[in-house]
């Protein structure tokens, strides 16, 4: 649905309409702080439809290739487009729906009192502000709760006001900024449909997360970054048996961090341990010798997991994987 | 152990700017404003402004200007009496001095004519304390002819039919004083004046004061936002920076309004302030000193990182702007260098506004210069908000 058919959205300089460009394509990025390159070459794009989640560790550069998304920053080179807009320019920032980490919304405000003024400042106009409101709250599912206070609210309804917040000015761009912290499992599970559901609206939606779970269960494509590089891109599925043919992710965990002897037969079995020590994942070849092999080497050093799980690889391995290599 | 809370919070303050300038800044700096102004140690003595008119050729007349001219805490200015009371009403003197008689002579009628504005009534107690001084330490031959005069129209040659006058004069001493001898002094309210004392006055500086401390409070919602990401989503949004900041400072406007309206309807209920007779210019000032108080608030807003920072520099700006602008002491009292000074700040020229329009009763015209200025002030300071904001953000 278009933003003129849909709020009579009046969109001073709009993209060509037979624009096929994506929602979002980020080309040879380039960002930088005084001497520091923070993104070095960054290459991304997310179709139409689609949810790209892109994760990685603290300082790869998330926030700044969000602001750089966002036109808050000028790149040093390279290109950021919104549906074939650069991003510096006014229209392509009317096209993105922004949900921030934290719950950007007036906390005293009600659901409804909230997206009246964002969609006000998005542009719509005053007659139409309650009918796109009401459709923004219909498509999110916070309708029966449009007349309560956001500080009245529990964390899953937040997430979801802050997500139909984002929004109200009709963008073809959803950018998700770690839509799950503080919100309980199953309030997670109705995030995900409703992002799901989103996507299937026709929105690019790019899910910034560490929430691998999350991430797996909404996300077409999956990007990992690292130092201001996108190390791994593509879909999730394919990615997993480009990366591990016939191979299982194993974890075992401890009750306390295991002896030198034992942490070194774990590496052995290229088990890495997690930062206290207590875990330790990796992947096995997918046969049952394999298996066999890893539980007798443990039982041979005297290790008693607390668990041992094998289960077939997902983005958790594969983010171990590319974040555990050295740099070029 | 204590010594490692006393380390943390001596390093805690060392490295917090705003406890610093609150600490051992803004102390002394009010310190010094406040014994300029009743101490006198700002270099020069305060001084009063006082128009001042001789209509009689008495040399006595003369001599009494000549002397109050030198004294150090009076800015005499030689006027015709005519325009005595016009410079008292407008502003450029804080009291008028009249000399009618022959001071050194018995008059009917009090030969010195204070005209007062009962905005500045302290000025006019000033000056007859300084008359009294004059008359009595610099002219002591004045005042004794004066009582001698008014002793012979009291009781006449000091015979003895005239020593019986006497008694008979002491037992009915104050309705013979009242025939025979005036008083030195007479003080004259201007005429157009109420009858409320100063409270306009205070009026003009309380709603100052609070005007800012209010821009502030409301401004500082501005680091609030930044904090939680409405900031990101408003500067993202098609309105961006400008309706954030355009929109802020239209609500510290009219914020200011409902300010001053309270304010003044307590002024007018309580105290008898014309307020209602001078709705009109009253609002307009209203809308202009909001808008300047507005002007100061947001840049310091958008500069704090946090809402305690915000807080403490907006604490440090208005007690620094209220006590040089005159929120606290009028600025006639303070030294000449304090009160111009104040001119620089948008309270003194939002207090003379408000006295301007409710005590004077200005119009547009005689109003416009402090109306231009306070307006100015929202203007540059919106400006200025709106380039920082957009460098801060950066948007292209």
């Amino acid at each position: 649905m278009s933003a003129a058919s849909r709020y009579d959205l009046q969109v001073e300089d709009p993209a060509p309409a037979l624009t096929p460009a994506p929602p979002l394509a980020i080309l040879g990025l380039h960002v930088g702080y005084g001497a520091r390159a923070v993104l070095a070459g960054v290459d991304l794009v997310v179709p139409e439809g689609t949810v790209t989640a892109l994760t990685g560790p603290n300082g790869a550069g998330k926030t700044t290739l969000v602001r750089a998304i966002c036109g808050r920053i000028a790149p040093r080179a390279g290109t950021v487009t919104v549906c074939g807009v650069p991003a510096a320019e006014g229209a392509a920032r009317a096209r993105i729906g922004l949900a921030p980490q934290d719950i950007a919304l007036y906390r005293s405000l009600t659901i409804s009192e909230n997206l009246e003024v964002f969609a006000s400042l998005a542009g719509v106009p005053g007659a139409a502000v309650p009918s796109c409101v009401a459709n923004v709250m219909v498509r999110t599912g916070v309708a029966d709760r449009r007349n309560e206070r956001i500080d009245r609210l529990s964390g899953g309804w937040q997430r979801r006001a802050n997500v139909a917040a984002a929004l109200v000015g009709d963008p073809r761009l959803l950018v998700l900024d770690e839509p799950t912290v503080g919100v309980d499992a199953p309030a997670r599970a109705e995030l995900a449909a409703l992002v799901r559901s989103l996507a299937g609206e026709g929105l690019g939606i790019l899910l910034v997360t560490h929430d691998f779970t999350f991430a797996e269960d909404v996300a077409d494509r999956v990007a990992i970054l690292k130092d201001g590089r996108v190390a791994l891109e593509g879909e999730l599925g394919a990615l997993v048996a480009a990366h591990f043919p016939n191979q299982r992710r194993v974890e075992a965990t401890f009750a306390a961090p295991p002896t030198l002897a034992g942490r070194q037969v774990l590496a052995a079995h290229g088990l890495h341990p997690s930062p206290d020590e207590t875990a330790f994942s990796g992947v096995v070849a997918d046969t049952p010798a394999a298996a066999g092999d890893l539980i007798a080497a443990l039982k041979g050093a005297g290790l008693v997991p607390r668990t041992l799980s094998l289960q077939a690889a997902g983005l958790d391995a594969l983010y171990a994987s590319v974040t555990r290599k050295p740099s070029p | 152990m204590m010594i490692a809370i006393v380390r943390a919070m001596v390093l805690t303050l060392m490295r917090d700017r705003g406890a610093l300038l609150m600490t051992f800044v803004l102390p002394p700096v009010l310190f010094v404003l406040f014994a300029a102004v009743f101490a006198g140690t700002g270099g020069e003595a305060s001084s009063i402004k006082v128009a001042a008119a001789r209509a009689t050729d008495a040399p006595a007349a003369r001599m009494l200007l000549d002397a109050l001219a030198r004294a150090p805490d009076i800015h005499l200015t030689p006027v015709a009496p005519g325009d005595v009371a016009q410079r008292v009403a407008d502003g450029r003197a804080d009291v008028g001095l009249i000399v009618r008689g022959d001071i050194a002579a018995a008059t009917d009628k009090p030969p010195l004519v204070i005209i007062t504005d009962a905005g500045r009534n302290v000025a006019a107690a000033l000056l007859a304390a300084r008359v009294q001084r004059v008359f009595t330490e610099e002219l002591p031959g004045l005042a004794m002819r004066r009582v001698a005069g008014q002793m012979e129209v009291l009781v006449g040659p000091f015979s003895a039919e005239q020593k019986a006058r006497l008694d008979d004069s002491v037992s009915r001493a104050p309705e013979l004083v009242a025939q025979g001898g005036a008083d030195l002094m007479e003080r004259q309210p201007l005429a157009s004046r109420r009858a409320e004392p100063g409270v306009s006055y205070y009026a003009g500086a309380i709603a100052m004061l609070f005007l800012l401390f209010a821009a502030v409070q409301g401004a500082a919602s501005l680091v609030d936002e930044r904090r939680s990401g409405v900031f990101d989503r408003i500067v993202m949004s098609r309105g961006g920076v400008l309706a954030l900041v355009g929109g802020k400072l239209f609500f510290l406007i009219l914020q200011g309004l409902a300010l001053a309206a309270v304010l003044f309807a307590v002024a007018q209920i309580v105290y008898g302030v014309h307020v209602i007779q001078h709705l009109g210019t009253v609002a307009l000032v209203a809308t202009a000193a909001s808008a300047a108080a507005a002007g100061i608030a947001l840049p310091l807003s958008a500069v704090a990182r946090t809402r305690h920072q915000a807080q403490t520099l907006s604490t440090f700006a208005v007690l620094l702007l209220s006590a040089v602008g005159g929120s606290m002491v009028p600025r006639f009292l303070m030294p000449e260098w304090l009160q111009n000074l104040g001119v620089l700040t948008p309270t003194a020229w939002g207090i003379e506004a408000f006295q301007g329009a409710l005590w004077r009763g200005d119009g547009l015209g005689d109003l416009a210069l402090s109306l231009a200025i306070l307006l100015a002030y929202g203007a540059v300071g919106a400006g200025f908000t709106l380039w920082l904001i957009r460098r801060q953000v950066r948007l292209a």
